[in-house]
């Protein structure tokens, strides 16, 4: 990778770290303090969720690093590669801001922060990036690899198809998944073995395990708050899994506790509340915190960043290269209800789905201005859910903190009417 | 030299006094006299000649012929016909009504409706020559079953039964392990046949089988009464003339005098002389027209292409994409 | 839930139907040296050329019975027709279609060759969408051809002569179950080509023919055979009202497919099909590794006269993954990782 010798890269750099820093302690500080009754179990997600913004997360020597970008990649296949996956896509408004220039003006700002982090070097880890996998999901995404920065990273693309129903599409992914693993082979130089792929699907199948259970307790009483739901599924990368499965497990036998003690940590009669849309990622918790603190609680939300990417399962009919690699292909594809597929029906019954099993009295859909995807999506969503009788705000927002003032406004309206409605 | 003369030529008219062999051999058969040349349908497995006389009924006849050779036998007309006793029992060993049609130019013997199993029919002709008592009997057993009344009470419906109050010199075939309400005998099989003098076994007895083309061989049955005889194939035609369906009508003969003597029709007895036939069938073998080379050949053949052809197909596939054509129209 | 269904759904049926399979198959070819005596209206495969067998498929009885003119058919032959029609249907009804996946024993077959293939470690094949429209009509054209041949051979259809006595029982002159299920008792005798005259011939060959394209295409195609049955066509006609069901709630349903990936026959619908609930079709042998895949609650149900007996759970897709794990992890960990594979 070559290295820009620029003064004024360095300056970006440096600060644009340390300002990441600043942010992510002061979003994990407000969220310990928001409430005197503390959950013992997430003070190692707090933990990890600092080590993380000042680049600290490398717990495990001598191991090699791959960098992803979007859900759909395979991680199964780098965890047998006997390598460790770990996901860029940033929500830090520094990095935003870093990103911003060499980016056109109506960028997302998820992409700008995740380009920026790229851009300026700064990953969560201190060793070397042996490749950043970037599927071409949507176009700002796609793009990123050929943004002239003077830097030569490690991109590949993960060819993904723009449609997932029909069998063309799957064979394709088929041929794109097998194109990756050799790949994979090649930069880790390790041989992805029958034998490794059955341990780490098995695995990562723990970990989903424990994140279904935790999906679960939500349904009922609230005894965890939905930011700090976010925030768990999030630091899903920053630690060993078998750790962070651990650890999640800890925390959901304590809020079972907790549950049986009716120790609930909002009012019970909040409005239950779905957030969807451009994914709140990790230091960017602005609206789920800002929801939360004007009385709505988020009882489950549809984000890539945390609950879709831990949900879907892999089926394994005989446990042989030939069914491994297709299983998890169609894992991968045919659950994904990103925007960036189309036709996209799917979205619309999980979230129906999703509001009928948690009782959901509103949703909260959220678009980055410049996502061009979910604000497309926008409309039809807004639709069905009028046919539904769901309340439904739309927040086009970005990282920048300028707009907290009108967001507040707008959210404290929407949860009052819900509250109305309620009593209705 | 003369005296020896004298004696063979002696012996041969005593012995043929004594010799069935010849006109004299009386028994029933399958086939009606005036389709001899023709094909008809036994319904083989079966039944051993019936006809259907409509609305699932079934009436069993038999013919009466004499002589030793299956093909060039007379067939005896009605109005030759004197002193016969005719005799039929059901496969439960109960008597049941058999007549000879009287208005039929030759003579036939039928019973109509009959149960699952096999039927004993019997015929017995009684002559006094040359004081012996002359008792040619005509046995056939018959079988009659439809697959549509089921397969139950197997042993005891093809039981092969012997009434010796009525028929003193009885000769049966045993059935084998395997046997059920079908019949499957066919030639190359090992057949036991057993002779029963009034119930009671006979040994030392000769059996004579006599095969569709004329073949014969004659044994002599054991301590218990048994003999076994492997049915030959005694006629080979080109494959393609070969009727796997068609029953090849043989006959077992048993011959046996004892000194018995008494009085039948107003005549005195010295001798009596019993011969029993009985007539029965076989299909051709199955090697005559079946192979299992050639099925295992064409099984080897198959499963190669097969084979080859989705390894073929397989390996093929990796190297291009499946082509989506475009009409040229 | 009580306790016990939970312990059902949690459980591997896989492996409790390689169980029943094993003990269906005993019964079905060997029963007859025990004198069992199941009637001529099976459901299923079992074939009377086999000496032992307890009972005979209601194929044979069909053709045999169907081998009638027009006016017996009409009159007291049907009536043997029809009694023999409704045991079987009587019987079917029980299983539904599980007959297939439980108990035939050419199924059975079929699954230990698959089995072997997996152990040996060669890749099946799947059908694509054309060719497997294509291909399930086969078996409606079998069912008809032997019904109306037997037809044929009493009586005269459009014209044509009478068919040759040597077509008697067609399908089971080429029915692989007439040479296979013989074998397992000792007796080869039905492995044979008949030269007797043409069409005995062409039968006889005919039968190796599918022999050898059973035994090559269940190596590559899991249950082959069970895309061309005519029984499966038949048991098709009266599954809709059977008493075990298989039932989907389409809106549970997250279109991830896992259904059917697993599915040995290949049957697309129960992924696509969200607005269905009754969601068997005519090529599923209701083996319920659906509902062992699928890991929504309460999305596919399997159940007799509304009694659950099987259900997919969230709990289930995963405590059977972990036993998996479990059986993984017996060798040390350090093996996995120095492994030479």
């Amino acid at each position: 990778m070559k290295k820009i010798e620029n003064k004024r890269y360095e300056r970006l750099s440096a600060n644009s770290q340390k300002r990441l820093v600043i942010e992510s302690d002061n979003v994990l500080h407000e969220l310990q303090n928001e409430s005197e009754d503390k959950i013992t179990g997430l003070d190692y997600f707090y933990d990890v969720a600092g080590k993380f913004a000042r680049g600290q997360l490398s717990a495990q020597e001598k191991k090699k690093y791959i960098a992803t970008n979007c859900v759909q990649v395979p991680i199964e296949l780098i965890y047998a590669a006997d390598a460790i996956p770990i996901r860029i896509c940033s929500g830090a408004y520094s990095m935003s801001q870093a990103g911003d220039g060499l980016l056109p003006a109506k960028s997302c700002s998820l992409v700008s922060a995740t380009f920026g982090a790229i851009y300026t070097n700064s990953f969560p880890v201190d060793q070397e990036i042996l490749s950043i996998i970037t599927p071409t999901t949507c176009d700002q995404k796609k793009k990123l690899s050929e943004i002239p920065t003077g830097i030569d990273q490690p991109f590949y693309t993960l060819e993904l198809p723009p449609a997932k129903d029909s069998e063309e599409a799957r064979e394709y992914w088929y041929r794109s998944v097998k194109k990756f693993k050799r790949k994979l082979e090649k930069i880790t130089g390790n041989r992805i073995s029958r034998r490794r792929l059955k341990g780490a699907i098995l695995k990562v199948a723990k970990a989903q395990q424990a994140f279904r259970n935790f999906h679960q307790l939500r349904k009922e009483q609230t005894i965890i708050s939905g930011t700090n739901a976010i925030l768990v599924a999030n630091t899903f990368f920053y630690d060993d899994i078998e750790s962070w499965t651990r650890h999640l497990n800890d925390l959901i036998s304590e809020l079972k506790q907790r549950s049986d003690r009716d120790q609930t940590v909002v009012e019970n009669n909040n409005p239950r509340l779905l957030l969807t849309g451009s994914p709140s990622i990790f230091p960017n918790l602005k609206l789920p915190i800002m929801i939360e603190k004007m009385g709505g609680t988020i009882v489950v939300d549809e984000f890539c960043s945390s609950n879709r990417l831990l949900y879907d399962t892999v089926a394994v009919d005989e446990w042989n290269m030939y069914d491994m690699i297709p299983a998890l292909a169609d894992r991968y594809l045919k659950a994904c209800t990103c925007p960036c597929f189309t036709p996209n029906p799917d979205r619309e019954r999980k979230l129906l789905a999703y509001i009928k099993d948690f009782q959901v009295e509103g949703v909260v859909y959220q678009s980055f201005s410049g996502c061009q995807l979910y604000e497309l999506e926008s409309l039809r969503i807004s639709r069905l859910l009028e046919e539904a009788n769901i309340p439904m705000l739309y927040v086009e927002t970005d990282y920048s903190p300028d707009d907290k003032g009108q967001l507040a406004t707008r959210t404290e309206a929407f949860i009052e009417s819900l509250k109305t409605n309620q009593h209705n | 030299m003369e005296k020896f003369l004298v004696l063979i030529l002696y012996f041969m008219v005593i012995g043929s006094n004594f010799s069935v062999f010849g006109s004299k051999i009386l028994w029933l058969s399958n086939i009606p006299p005036a389709e001899r040349q023709k094909e008809i349908s036994t319904n083989g497995m079966h039944k051993l000649s019936s006809l259907n006389i409509g609305r699932g009924k079934v009436k069993i006849v038999q013919w009466v012929t004499i002589g030793e050779n299956v093909f060039n036998s007379t067939y005896l007309k009605n109005s030759e016909s004197r002193d016969n006793t005719i005799y039929c029992f059901t496969p439960h060993g109960d008597a049941q009504d058999c007549f000879m049609d009287s208005s039929k130019i030759y003579q036939e013997l039928t019973f109509s409706n009959p149960i699952e199993g096999y039927y004993n029919l019997y015929l017995v002709k009684k002559k006094i020559r040359n004081d012996t008592l002359f008792i040619r009997t005509a046995k056939a057993e018959l079988l009659n079953h439809s697959c549509r009344n089921g397969h139950k009470d197997v042993d005891k419906k093809i039981l092969p039964r012997i009434y010796p109050e009525v028929i003193p010199l009885e000769i049966t075939r045993q059935r084998n392990r395997l046997e059920n309400l079908h019949f499957f005998m066919a030639s190359g099989d090992k057949v036991c046949y057993k002779v029963y003098k009034s119930s009671k076994p006979l040994k030392d007895a000769s059996i004579t089988f006599i095969s569709n083309q004329g073949w014969k061989k004659t044994v002599k049955s054991n301590d218990k009464g048994e003999a076994v005889i492997q049915v030959i194939q005694d006629y080979f035609s080109a494959w393609q003339d070969i009727d796997n369906r068609n029953i090849y009508t043989y006959l077992l003969l048993v011959e046996y005098t004892s000194e018995e003597q008494g009085i039948y029709k107003g005549e005195s007895y010295g001798h009596t002389h019993y011969i029993t036939s009985l007539s029965d069938g076989y299909y051709p073998s199955k090697v005559m027209y079946s192979s299992l080379s050639w099925a295992l050949g064409l099984f080897l053949l198959c499963s190669i292409i097969a084979g080859g052809g989705v390894v073929y197909y397989r390996k093929r596939r990796t190297r291009i994409y499946r082509e989506i054509r475009v009409d040229n129209k | 839930m009580n306790k016990l269904q939970k312990h059902i759904n949690n459980s591997n049926i896989s492996k409790f139907r390689l169980v029943f399979q094993i003990l269906a198959f005993l019964l079905l070819i060997y029963g007859g040296y025990l004198s069992i005596d199941l009637g001529t209206s099976i459901p299923t495969f079992a074939c009377p050329y086999n000496q032992e067998c307890p009972g005979t498929c209601y194929l044979i009885s069909a053709q045999h019975q169907v081998h009638n003119t027009w006016a017996s058919l009409f009159g007291f032959r049907g009536k043997a027709l029809l009694a023999g029609l409704l045991s079987f249907v009587l019987l079917f009804l029980i299983l539904n279609k599980a007959w297939c996946g439980y108990i035939c024993p050419l199924g059975t077959i079929q699954d230990w060759i698959t089995k072997l293939r997996n152990r040996i470690g060669v890749s099946f094949s799947r059908y694509d969408d054309l060719s497997f429209k294509r291909l399930k009509t086969i078996k409606y054209v079998l069912l008809v051809l032997l019904l109306i041949i037997p037809l044929g051979m009493s009586n005269s259809i459009f014209g044509l002569p009478l068919l040759s006595h040597d077509l008697s029982a067609p399908f089971c002159q080429i029915c692989p179950g007439r040479i296979i299920t013989p074998l397992f008792v000792g007796d080869a005798s039905q492995l044979f080509v008949d030269f007797t005259n043409a069409t005995t011939m062409f039968m006889s060959s005919l039968g190796i023919i599918v022999l050898a394209l059973f035994i090559v295409g269940s190596i590559f195609k899991k249950r082959f055979f069970c895309f061309f049955c005519p029984m499966s066509a038949l048991h098709f006609l009266f599954s809709k009202i059977a008493l075990l069901r298989l039932n989907k709630n389409g809106e549970n349903c997250t279109k991830c497919g896992n259904c059917y990936r697993v599915c040995d026959v290949g049957i697309k619908a129960i992924a696509e099909d969200i607005d269905h609930s009754y969601i068997v079709k005519d090529d599923c042998m209701m083996c319920l590794k659906c509902i062992e895949a699928c890991p929504e609650n309460d999305c596919l149900k399997a159940s007799f006269l509304t009694l659950p007996v099987f259900e997919s759970t969230e709990e289930g897709f995963f405590s059977r993954n972990l036993h998996l794990d479990h059986e993984m992890q017996k060798p040390s960990q350090k093996v996995i990782e120095d492994e030479k594979d």
